[in-house]
């Protein structure tokens, strides 16, 4: 049995040439087998992870935006008016 | 054809084919090396460094295959602009230039037994070479700008120019005198090679071309994904970048409005 396996394995004599012929393609092939996995592990793990945070940003700044749209112009650009209002005699002052 | 187009359509499709795709690579992989290595006898000639065919030839046909798909990938992305012929194209190149890879490296050992050399510069070894070098360029051009669009037309007009190189690799063996075998399986008349390695061959051409398809899918999904996380992010930074002007507009433009109203 020992005999046949070792004989099995010199491939007549032609071992040095056959198995790392097979040894390479395995050796490409598995490579690429994991790296496709990894490619698409990672994707998907970096999209889930924006995706969360995306949604978890969404909701104050959600509702942020919504005050912006409908009420914002007129709350928030009265402190800004405020400001330019306050600076420009200031400004008007110095000059 | 056009309706797998979709993005989104094929991610599902993608998504449902995988499980079968890898499966079925498994178990071809499994009895076509079962086949290969213990059941197919030795050559009357060559002797057992005839095992060295059941991947080189495979992988030399898949090494070919990835090569049309890339070019008909490219032409579909210059011509109609598809989104995923771009993808496809990006995803084959690396697992084709793999395949040529093992078929130079097999070709390689099989031919210092069998010819007494590791190589020589004849049509068929040198068209195969170029192959890789277009491989290794198309992978290079698509990276070599930051615009990636750039990059992919870039790429797809190299894809489409290499693609001449097809032929010339399947009738280098016709058309010139050379070391390398004539084609003994697709050829006029039918194959000249005995069942008992014609069946280890196709099984072994069958689980190569199922694995293209499985990590081709696999990386076209990645990278599909990808361009949708790229997406949510640039979305999310213009977003900042936009209330960051809102917020500085408020802030630092006043001093320059009225500056200008100084130099008025």
């Amino acid at each position: 049995m020992n005999q046949a396996l070792q004989d099995y394995l010199l491939m007549g004599g032609y071992a040095p040439f056959i198995w790392p012929a097979y040894g390479v393609a395995a050796l490409v092939l598995i490579a690429f087998a994991i790296d496709s996995w990894r490619r698409v592990h990672q994707a998907t793990t970096a999209l889930r992870r924006l995706e969360a945070e995306a949604a978890l940003l969404a909701r104050p700044a959600g509702n942020k935006t919504a005050g912006n749209k409908t009420t914002g112009p007129v709350v928030s650009a009265q402190p800004g008016r405020q400001e330019t209002d306050r600076q420009k005699p200031d400004q008007q002052v110095g000059s | 054809m056009h309706r797998f187009a979709n993005p989104g359509r094929f991610l599902r499709l993608a998504d449902r084919l995988q499980p079968w795709l890898i499966t079925a690579t498994v178990l071809a992989f499994v009895a076509g090396l079962y086949l290969a290595l213990f059941h197919s006898p030795a050559d009357y000639q060559q002797g057992e460094t005839v095992r060295i065919m059941y991947i080189h030839v495979p992988a030399a046909w898949l090494a070919m295959f990835a090569y049309c798909l890339i070019a008909v990938a490219s032409a579909c992305a210059l011509i109609w602009r598809h989104p995923l012929a771009d993808v496809a194209a990006e995803a084959a190149s690396p697992l084709g230039a793999g395949f040529t890879l093992i078929a130079l490296v097999s070709g390689s050992l099989w031919g210092r037994p069998m010819w007494g050399t590791y190589w020589v510069w004849d049509a068929r070894l040198t068209s195969f070479l170029l192959l890789f070098f277009l491989y290794l360029g198309h992978m290079a051009l698509m990276q070599a700008f930051e615009d990636r669009q750039r990059g992919q037309r870039a790429a797809a007009i190299l894809a489409l120019v290499g693609a001449v190189n097809v032929p010339v690799i399947k009738f280098s063996v016709d058309w010139w005198n050379t070391l390398h075998q004539p084609a003994s399986i697709m050829r006029m008349g039918g194959p000249s090679i005995d069942p008992s390695m014609l069946h280890p061959l196709f099984l072994m051409a069958i689980a190569f071309q199922l694995f293209f398809f499985a990590a081709l899918f696999a990386r076209m999904k990645a990278e599909l994904l990808a361009a949708r996380a790229r997406t949510l992010l640039f979305n999310r930074l213009r977003a900042q970048a936009a209330a960051n002007k809102v917020a500085g507009k408020s802030v630092t433009p006043a001093p320059a409005v009225a500056g200008e109203g100084v130099q008025s």
